[in-house]
């Protein structure tokens, strides 16, 4: 058994100790980054009961930056992403996990978290699947096979907290990247570590199973409870993977849940192949008709079986069944919204003033703040700040674009 | 006089979003056509239904509050909204009381206004529209050589769940529930170029739990409308008496999501799920889905050539749908139009 520490370290070779100075100073900018916040600057007093509370507008001005952040990130990282995700996530149930600096304790939180994530990467990535392994006691447990089906892993996951033991991050490793070989060759591979533990106790050597993992073209990512873990952050790194440390519980939550949108795709970790998929028609089966098998509501397009529900597998022909909704559901992933501009870096007065009488063209709210104003690029209109998050977390949709494309069109077309 | 949050013995407060189709193109071309349809009877017997709903939905409950979208040939426009509930709270007794006085056949007289109101906004609109003539005119001409008259659903849905946003977030911080729901009545056929936006505002509906009920009031059903009212556990209506669309509309559409539980309403017997094909807006039931390269649902007769122009000229972020399969189930023929350029 080798155990190897927060402190200890991996090996010994000079590119690591490049990569840990790396570390260290990224380590200084995070602190730096961490200084600079001002936290307090964002408290106000409420004049009413003379309590302090967070100024909302502060908020809202921060939660616009992160968004241009992501925006700009996801088109930096390219448009190109993985639709077909085969994905396991590996929750730390070891003793580490009963730690109680979290309320009520990591074990909880953590349960919650990754229980959010399998609902919101259902709802990210409709076709793909998802695994989930927790790691206690030394060993790997495969809690749920590769599925598409979300309240199957919540469920097993509820029943499941439960922590003791030492984590293995070898054991785990292997459980995954056996499954994940004998997916076929056109979805993309993923694992993402949930970990609490700060040491890792192995049966035998962890780095020659991060090397096949790598060269199984399994993209490995971590997201920390409690602290850095050096050899954690190398296996992410050499696997293409992300990763990250939590301050605190919602930072826990946004850590984990940025892992739901489909990531970057590596140029060659996935062949482009045709894949063979129907789109069955919702047809009422009457009471009386002699149906052998199933007695589903949707027909198979090509052998006219009949099938319960979508997605699945033709019972008689082996068709990939699908229902176009179900594609549907990620194509803004494909067409994002671009960000809007801010409206007050156009119009002049309105920066120098602060102060403008609006309207939001999609809501009807009035806006006075012209730092919470934001304009379409393509259509002009005015939004305030409370549509253009909606239209670029919920809806997808610019709504005057959306009538504008309409007509243009039917223009086109004549 | 804001409720308990605890409203279980209380009828619920509604936020009803209308969205009519005033697209004159439409009501041009419909009017006579399609012996038996609402759409037949043309633009005014439709508005004159839509009212009369209007006024018994605020019968319903003096707090219901409804809000009416003209789907116009070019954009969406608000034609009525009563004000949200948690602004005139803000009245004091007073006004409340003033307001009151002169009250008229048991409505709220701010939601009696909302006949005369939708009718004057229309007005206006078409009066602009007639205005700007060279343009206008220029585009009726254009449009009319070509094909049947769609309208921008998809946006004029986009605006609504805009608004049940900012309603919702106001009541919510008032304490109050809302329980917004979003009203369809379309006369024209879908365009297939508004899939996607439609399908976002769809998901988005769903996720918000806000039910969309659809009233397909022309010749022909719409598979978007079937999908919206199926996704979101709305009701699918397709009149069969042209005169009869006020009473489809109390049926359905009047009743509080409560309520709702209890009625049995219409819905689609069979959804069209199948995808339409980016290039031919055809719909495809089998399809061959190429990963990382074009999303399109193509026809079999342009198979190879497609095939052939995704892969030469990859965009690499989309994934590609073509129908392979010679016994598809051949669907009723849109319009042919030319591809459209990648
Ligand atoms: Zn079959
Ligand atoms: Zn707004
Ligand atoms: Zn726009
Ligand atoms: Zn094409």
């Amino acid at each position: 058994m080798t155990l190897i520490g927060a402190e200890g370290g991996g090996s010994e070779s000079d590119s690591d100790e490049i990569d840990a100075e790396r570390a260290q100073a990224s380590l200084r900018a995070w602190e730096k980054k961490y200084q600079s916040e001002r936290a307090w600057e964002d408290l106000e007093e409420d004049p009413l009961t003379g309590r302090l509370r967070v100024n909302a507008r502060a908020v809202e001005l921060r939660a616009r930056e992160r968004r241009a952040k992501m925006a700009s990130a996801a088109l930096r990282g390219g448009a190109a992403k993985g639709m077909m995700r085969f994905a396991y996530v590996v929750v730390d149930l070891s003793r580490a996990a009963n730690e109680e600096d979290f309320r009520p304790n990591r074990l909880s939180v953590v349960g919650h978290c990754a229980a959010a994530f399998v609902r919101e990467f259902f709802n990210q990535n409709p076709l793909s699947q998802l695994g989930i392994i927790v790691a206690r006691n030394g060993v790997a447990e495969r809690l749920t096979e590769l599925s598409g089906s979300p309240e199957a892993h919540c469920a097993a996951l509820r029943n499941a907290l439960d922590a003791s033991g030492d984590f293995s991050l070898q054991n785990t490793l292997n459980a995954a990247r056996t499954s994940l070989k004998s997916i076929p060759s056109y979805g993309s591979r993923e694992v993402l570590y949930i970990m609490s533990s700060l040491a890792t106790c192995d049966p035998g050597n962890v780095w020659t199973e991060i090397q096949a993992t790598k060269a199984a073209k399994v993209r490995v990512s971590v997201v920390a409870v409690a602290a850095e873990l050096h050899v954690a952050r190398r296996l992410s790194e050499e696997t293409g993977g992300t990763y990250g440390v939590s301050m605190n519980a919602d930072h826990l939550d946004d850590l984990i849940m940025a892992h739901a949108p489909p990531p970057p795709l590596a140029e060659d970790a996935t062949k482009s192949c045709l894949v063979q998929m129907g789109f069955p028609q919702k047809k009422h089966v009457s009471k009386d008709a002699l149906i052998v098998g199933t007695r589903g509501d949707y027909v198979c397009p090509r052998c006219s079986g009949r099938i319960d529900e979508l997605p699945s597998q033709c019972t008689v022909c082996r068709l990939t069944l699908v229902s176009s909704p179900h594609l549907a559901r990620s194509y803004h992933h494909l067409f994002p919204v671009p960000a809007f501009k801010e409206y007050a870096s156009r119009n002049v007065s309105a920066k120098e003033s602060g102060i403008v009488a609006l309207e939001c063209s999609a809501c009807l709210a009035s806006i006075t703040d012209a730092s919470l104003a934001s304009e379409c690029e393509h259509c002009s209109n005015v939004f305030c700040f409370a549509c253009d998050i909606f239209i670029h977390e919920r809806l997808h949709n610019c709504p005057h674009c959306s009538c504008a494309t309409h007509v243009e069109s039917r223009k086109k077309a004549s | 006089m804001p409720e308990p949050r605890d409203d279980d013995v209380t009828d619920d407060r509604s936020l009803l979003i209308v969205l009519v189709e005033t697209n004159p193109r439409t009501w041009e071309t419909s009017e006579g056509k399609g012996e038996g349809t609402p759409a037949s009877r043309g633009l005014s017997s439709v508005l004159g239904a839509t009212i009369t709903f209007l006024n018994a939905f605020f019968a319903l409950n003096q707090q219901n509050r409804a809000v009416v979208v003209a789907v116009h040939g070019d954009g969406c426009h608000y034609l009525y909204t009563s004000p949200l509930g948690v602004e005139t709270d803000e009245d004091g007794d007073e006004a409340e009381d003033a307001r009151w006085a002169n009250k008229v056949g048991g409505l709220d007289p701010l939601q009696s206004e909302a006949g005369p109101t939708i009718l004057r906004r229309l007005g206006e609109l078409n009066a602009a529209e007639t205005g700007s003539s060279a343009t206008g005119a220029k585009r009726d001409k254009a449009d009319s050589d070509d094909g049947p008259a769609t309208s921008p659903f998809a946006g004029a849905l986009s605006l609504a769940l805009c608004y049940c946003n900012r309603a919702q977030a106001l009541e919510n911080a008032a304490g109050l529930r809302s329980k917004p729901r979003i009203l369809c009545l379309q006369a024209s056929q879908d365009n297939p170029t508004d899939y996607i936006p439609m399908m976002n505002a769809i998901f988005s509906a769903q996720r918000q739990s806000i039910p969309v009920d659809a009233f397909a009031l022309g010749e022909h059903d719409s598979p978007f409308m079937q999908q919206a009212a199926h996704i979101t556990r709305g009701a699918y209506v397709k009149p069969t008496l042209g005169d009869g669309l006020l009473q489809y509309l109390l049926s359905t559409a009047v009743m509080d999501l409560r309520s709702r539980a209890f009625l049995k309403l219409p819905a689609a017997r069979g959804v069209d799920f199948r995808a339409s094909c980016f290039c031919h807006n055809g719909p495809s039931s089998v399809g061959l889905r190429v990963l990382r390269l074009p999303l399109r649902l193509l026809r079999r007769s342009s198979r190879v050539r497609h095939v052939r122009h995704h892969i030469r000229r990859p965009r690499r972020s989309i994934i590609d749908v073509i129908d392979p399969s010679s016994r598809a189930i051949s669907p009723p023929r849109p319009p042919a139009r030319p591809p459209a350029r990648a």
